[in-house]
């Protein structure tokens, strides 16, 4: 949570300092940030490859465990689609790359933004980063404001599955307590299969 | 789109080559510090974007649709999947515990 909102605050103290039209700084951010995205891709990877992750997966790895992380991809993925049929502005592709992000809004929106450019333009790329930092970060909230919620009326899968990817991080603490220490193994791989899955997927629908 | 996931499986690779080296431990710091950057950059460029400012309501309902629907369908597929699971094979479920 104090993470997210340091993010929140960097993003709108950028923001601030756009408005003042500082023309070399926008200047570099367009076409810096193409480089420190590799470079944070990069970082990633060797993150996920050095920690405990992939052993951790390895060792709960049954077709059980994956059912929770595929059921939360398939029906964002599904909803998602219908949203793009809701908004004229965009088209499906373009949802299905916001909805992807499963509430990694830092990285999915920074790849959208880099990704889309070359098919949509720099604008409307810009405009879908911000709607999927929105929309992502919306979806993380939602756990954390609605987890006793969503555990009363929709199960003890129902928090770990609006987490996405946050399950095994932010929204880990309230997913405890609503859905018990017995499902903490369980919200860590989801969390961990969807951090793979996010590059993959918003890279793939930014082709599409 | 294959650089990005070229350097993912690229620093998995790298990652799980240098796993004894507890230093690499550290690295969490720099994402995060990558990202604060990308995202201070990002602000800058979407703040100097008049237009884009102008249109921050509708972005955000926009977000706010897509979000919901990604919640919504997660939800209730999830709801229905292990409704059904449990249904065909509820004993079945204590002998993966």
């Amino acid at each position: 949570m104090k993470n997210s909102l340091i993010i929140l605050g960097i993003f709108l103290l950028g923001l601030a300092i756009g408005m003042l039209h500082i023309d070399p700084l926008s200047w570099f951010s367009a076409h810096a940030s193409t480089y420190i995205l590799y470079a944070l891709m990069l970082q990633i990877g060797i993150s996920i490859g050095h920690s405990n992750k992939l052993t951790e997966m390895k060792r709960q790895l049954h077709w059980s465990t994956l059912c929770l992380p595929l059921m939360t991809i398939v029906g964002t993925l599904l909803f998602s689609a219908l949203a793009g049929i809701l908004l004229s502005d965009w088209s499906i592709t373009d949802c299905l790359a916001v909805g992807s992000g499963f509430g990694y809004y830092s990285l999915s929106s920074l790849l959208i933004v880099d990704l889309k450019a070359p098919f949509i333009g720099t604008d409307k790329a810009l405009q879908l980063g911000t709607i999927a930092l929105l929309a992502n970060i919306i979806r993380e909230m939602t756990c954390l404001i609605g987890a006793p919620f969503f555990t009363r009326h929709f199960g003890k899968y129902a928090p770990i599955t609006v987490a996405g990817v946050t399950s095994m991080d932010v929204c880990l603490p309230i997913i405890r307590e609503t859905s018990g220490n017995a499902m903490v193994p369980i919200a860590l791989l989801h969390g961990i299969c969807l951090e793979i899955t996010v590059p993959v997927m918003v890279s793939f629908f930014c082709q599409l | 789109m294959f650089i990005i996931l070229l350097l993912l499986a690229g620093g998995i690779g790298i990652g799980y080559l240098m796993r004894h080296i507890h230093f690499l431990q550290h690295i969490d710091k720099s994402i995060s510090f990558t990202i604060y950057v990308l995202l201070f950059l990002f602000g800058i460029h979407i703040g100097s974007d008049q237009k884009l400012i102008d249109s921050f309501h509708t972005l955000g309902l926009q977000a706010f649709v897509i979000s919901f629907a990604g919640i919504i369908g997660s939800l209730l597929v999830t709801y229905i999947a292990f409704r059904v699971w449990k249904k065909r094979g509820g004993e079945r479920r204590s002998d993966e515990e």
